[in-house]
């Protein structure tokens, strides 16, 4: 069984399923963000969009119920990856040879796209921090940069605790598909946009219970980053007023950091928790 | 010289009669010279830009409205100049093709 989506393309609502759905979402946002630099690229990228409609269309009046990922897959192949439509303009090249050329490169670069510090909303504790973290600095054991962070929290002298609200709160959420290849530094492709969205299913088939909360995300994902900021200060203001006292200890109390180190590690967890549950009613 | 080529063909097209993207990819397809749609309307969009085809949008029966591209009178010039240059570099290329190199 797979849910349905009804979505609406310049007044005509076509029926599709949620993965398909994704994946078209993704698709368009990625077609938006690589022309927005482009002079006219909003234009370029209504007008793609425009034709990805008028496509639909056609398998629509073909009979076409409901549309699923692989009619999307083949629209998108038709009209070409972002990166074939900005490269090819520039290059002189045979088209088939510059396209060889590019899908060579891309096999090389394929690790070397630059990473961006995400949270990792499928795999979190608390925050997701540390999660994104790693993907971030390319370590793959999860459970032991947890272990190991709180570890550190509890003897080295300093705010750790901070540091992570700190993130919690700067670093955005990993929530769409494109977030998390930007995450794992992949590449951006109609394939490997398809294989992400279909291991998100997989996991939220493993945890169902948890649709609620990520509809919740789609919609917390608008709420404004001014909030955040103003959050975000004011917990700097608390924690400027608590660090002093927590780390005078260290200072004197050098030989014996843990119970300080613990005392401030629990006091910043329920920071965090606090500025949790106020993000989370904004 | 391809994007060159492109430029030049859309254009000739145009000329003919306004169309909207979808025509103009379905001739280009036919010439081989086009791999994928979406190279098209970064295209179009720099030809209007630069001022030499304009648009309106047109109701479609067949789906969301259509941008029916037009040459303006700029366009119209620089497709002159174009066609000039294009006739030159023919006369160039089958002289060259047609001189048997033993006479």
């Amino acid at each position: 069984m797979k849910k349905n989506i009804n979505i609406n393309m310049f007044g005509t609502i076509y029926s599709i399923d949620e993965d398909a759905c994704k994946l078209l979402e993704e698709y368009i946002a990625d077609i938006k963000h690589r022309f927005s630099q482009q002079d006219g690229g909003e234009e370029i990228a209504d007008d793609i969009e425009h034709r990805i409609a008028e496509l639909l269309w056609e398998r629509k009046e073909a009979g076409v119920e409901t549309i699923d990922i692989m009619t999307i897959k083949t629209i998108l192949k038709q009209i070409g990856q972002p990166e074939q439509l900005s490269e090819n303009e520039t290059t002189s090249n045979d088209a088939a040879q510059s396209k060889s050329e590019t899908d060579k490169k891309d096999g090389k670069e394929k690790n070397k796209t630059a990473r961006k510090l995400f949270r990792d909303s499928q795999d979190k504790k608390l925050g997701g921090v540390l999660s994104g973290l790693r993907y971030y600095f390319g370590a793959n054991d999860i459970t032991l940069i947890r272990v190991l962070f709180i570890v550190a929290c509890l003897t080295v002298p300093l705010p750790l605790g901070l540091v992570y609200i700190v993130m919690w709160i700067i670093a955005p959420e990993a929530q769409t598909a494109r977030d998390r290849l930007l995450m794992k530094g992949e590449e951006i492709t109609p394939d490997s946009l398809e294989e992400e969205i279909r291991n998100e299913q997989k996991r939220d088939g493993e945890t169902s219970g948890k649709d609620g909360e990520d509809d919740n995300q789609d919609k917390k994902r608008k709420s404004n980053r001014t909030k955040k900021i103003v959050l975000l200060l004011i917990v700097l203001a608390f924690a400027m007023w608590f660090t002093p006292i927590a780390s005078i200890p260290f200072i004197f109390h050098w030989p014996m950091p843990f119970v300080s180190g613990t005392i401030t590690f629990l006091v910043l967890v329920l920071l965090g928790f606090l500025v949790y549950k106020i993000i989370k009613s904004l | 010289m391809r994007k060159g080529m492109l430029e030049y063909c859309i254009l000739l097209l145009l000329q003919r009669a306004p169309a909207y993207s979808a025509d103009i990819i379905k001739q280009l397809e036919q010439a081989d010279l086009i791999v994928v749609e979406g190279t098209l309307y970064p295209l179009l969009t720099r030809l209007k830009n630069s001022g030499y085809i304009g648009y309106e949008w047109q109701e479609s029966l067949y789906g969301p409205p259509r941008k029916y591209y037009n040459l303006t009178e700029k366009g119209k010039e620089f497709l002159s100049v174009l066609d000039q240059s294009w006739t030159n570099l023919e006369k160039t290329v089958n002289i060259l093709r047609n001189t048997n190199p033993n006479n």
